[in-house]
């Protein structure tokens, strides 16, 4: 055995071969991300990843946004959780189509699993696919869906320290939700902390504030949404 | 759980290659991760382990190289951060880009 690294283990060190490669092992779920972003392309459809933690109020936003845009826009939506259809029976009463997708003990949504929901015939006409990752603010960061965005949300309950404490996350998204507004005289969330944090690890992110109970700051997330598909600037 | 899909993945790369150089033993893996990836080491080498097993690869160390975090800096040119939030460590400006941190690499193998 080598003394120096205890390479080599085998008695005989000469027959072993040494190969330095340089493979990128992010390539299975990037070859996969690749084929889904292909068929959105095919189908003109413009695709969304929602992350964040569980009872940020990712459901809740869809709820009380999609039905103000639904007119304009073709919308569909696809769930993922653990367990249950909760989520998709929340928002299949708005009207909206939507698939659930139990992961069992998957802690992010895999690209297969989203392009195989995505070639359901009721969706083959929409602008936009919303997906709402299992909620969890690490794993759904890095694991690619060929989404177009990604959105990652927080609600004030959670403390403005999530930026610093989950970097990896907010630098990967395009968008940051902050929910839940409406109870910011109940908790201590200090939005200058949080924005300069948030600035800090991605400048480019677009920060919305709103309330999803009250609808305050809905127009600027509608909006938004309404200029992935129209592609025109939108001020925000 | 994230790990265990790294480790699958990792596993596939690693006998692929030693099948193309017709290994009949897998001694070590060096895999190089970037300084914010969301991997755990230990639990990258407890699926790897569970994944090769039976293989040819069941005994194979598996040598993880975590990278320092970089970033640009329009002073300093490329740097090494302390963290994602941390400030230049040269001439302490906050005004630098994080590069790809991300990346997760197989780098080398020994076989015989």
């Amino acid at each position: 055995m080598c003394t120096q690294c205890g390479c080599a283990t085998e008695s005989n060190q000469s027959a072993v071969s040494v190969i330095d490669i340089d493979v990128s092992l992010h390539s299975l779920n990037e070859k996969h991300a690749e084929e889904n972003r292909r068929w959105f392309g095919e189908h003109n459809i413009k695709c969304l990843n929602i992350i964040g933690s569980p009872g940020t109020g990712k459901t809740s936003l869809l709820e009380a946004s999609l039905p103000l845009i639904a007119n304009e826009l073709s919308i569909a939506v696809i769930e993922g959780d653990l367990a249950s259809e909760i989520d998709a029976s929340r928002i299949a009463k708005t009207g909206i189509p939507v698939q659930q997708i139990n992961t069992g003990l998957g802690c992010h949504l895999e690209s297969q699993d989203v392009l195989a929901a995505a070639k359901n015939q009721e969706y083959s006409d929409i602008d936009l696919l919303i997906v709402e990752n299992v909620g969890n603010l690490v794993c759904p960061a890095q694991a690619e869906i060929g989404e177009d965005k990604k959105i990652v949300m927080l609600s004030v309950a959670e403390g403005d320290d999530k930026p610093a404490k989950y970097p990896e996350t907010f630098a990967a998204a395009d968008v940051i939700v902050v929910s839940k507004m409406d109870l910011m005289p109940y908790v201590d969330f200090d939005l200058t902390r949080f924005s300069d944090d948030v600035a800090r690890l991605n400048a480019a992110a677009t920060i919305i504030y709103l309330s999803s109970k009250t609808g305050s700051g809905l127009p600027a997330w509608t909006a938004w949404l309404q200029s992935q598909v129209n592609q025109a600037e939108v001020s925000i | 759980m994230h790990e265990m899909a790294v480790g699958k993945s990792l596993a596939q790369q690693v006998m692929e290659t030693a099948l193309q150089h017709g290994a009949q033993k897998v001694y070590r893996v060096f895999v190089e991760i970037g300084g914010a990836s969301c991997i755990n080491e230990n639990a990258l080498q407890n699926a790897f382990e569970v994944v090769v097993q039976n293989t040819i690869a069941a005994q194979a160390r598996l040598q993880i190289l975590r990278r320092p975090i970089m970033a640009q800096c329009p002073q300093c040119g490329e740097v090494e951060l302390d963290g994602l939030m941390s400030s230049c460590n040269r001439c302490h400006s906050g005004d630098i880009q994080l590069l790809d941190n991300y990346d997760l690499r197989l780098k080398r193998m020994e076989f015989s």
